[in-house]
């Protein structure tokens, strides 16, 4: 079983007038599931949902750890980030999407319940780079 | 309310993962805040109920709608916790000491609850305009 290590900080002086934030947390995964991915992907466009699994994802809850980057800097280049629910090899319904990236953002989740991550952009063919790692087997 | 900035910095790193290349990889962010529901650090007890995480609507409407930088951690050691969106769609579950940071969009609200008992469940969201 493999190990990965993944540290998330987040740091503001000027989000609240008496309060400064600074935080870290860090946890060691151990995914186990027989499909881990990392990639580069040219998006298609909008209008097209591309998925990023190469094949259903599976065990218990349908579970994965994701790691997104979106790689664009130009302004208004965001991806929907969407589930799909229904089986593989079809589409997410339209609009069911629970996150965004935009130019330069990135996403961490253990995501479930889902077969397939679906991606698609507003505008232009912005690059996503991304870490799929299923966390159980079948 | 001002516009505020947050530095999100996001590490990952393995070396057994595959047999032919490591992983190592480190991004920053710098993101403006500028919405109207700005929740810092909160701790809540969960059930096996929904419950909403932010305390109004989520309401923006520039890129992708809806949209709120999100941090969540399970603080517990036993129980999960179930992330789900404004339809009752489950998209997350987060075990024992697991976290996440993503940009929620297209979503008014963001419930969490129990897969048993009562973990206490940290987060923060932090809406944009």
């Amino acid at each position: 079983m493999a190990t990965v290590n993944v540290t998330l900080s987040l740091s503001s002086t000027d989000l609240f007038a008496k309060q400064n934030l600074s935080f870290t947390e860090t946890d060691i995964l151990a995914p186990a599931g027989d499909q881990q991915l990392v990639g580069r992907l040219y998006t298609t466009g909008s209008g097209t949902e591309d998925g990023i699994a190469t094949k259903a994802i599976a065990g218990t809850g349908q579970r994965c750890y994701v790691f997104l980057h979106n790689l664009s800097t130009t302004t208004g280049e965001y991806i929907k980030i969407s589930a799909r629910r229904a089986a593989f090899g079809t589409d997410s319904t339209v609009n069911d999407f629970f996150a965004q990236l935009g130019p330069g953002e990135f996403l961490f989740a253990p995501l479930s319940d889902m077969y397939q991550l679906d991606v698609e952009p507003a505008t232009g063919n912005p690059v996503l780079e991304y870490v799929l790692m299923e966390k159980q087997t079948v | 309310m001002a516009n505020a900035n947050l530095k999100a910095t996001f590490s990952i790193s393995s070396s057994d993962l595959f047999d032919t290349i490591s992983l190592a990889k480190t991004v920053s962010n710098s993101l403006t805040i500028d919405g109207d529901n700005r929740q810092g650090l909160t701790t809540m007890k969960t059930s096996t109920a929904y419950a909403d995480l932010n305390v109004e609507a989520l309401s923006g409407s520039s890129a992708g709608l809806k949209k709120a930088y999100v941090y969540i951690k399970n603080t517990d050691s036993t129980d999960e916790l179930i992330i789900a969106d404004d339809g009752n769609a489950i998209f997350m579950r987060l075990a024992p000491g697991e976290f996440t940071f993503y940009p929620s969009a297209d979503n008014t609200k963001i419930q969490c609850k129990s897969s048993a008992n009562n973990p206490v469940v940290e987060f923060m969201i932090l809406e944009v305009s």
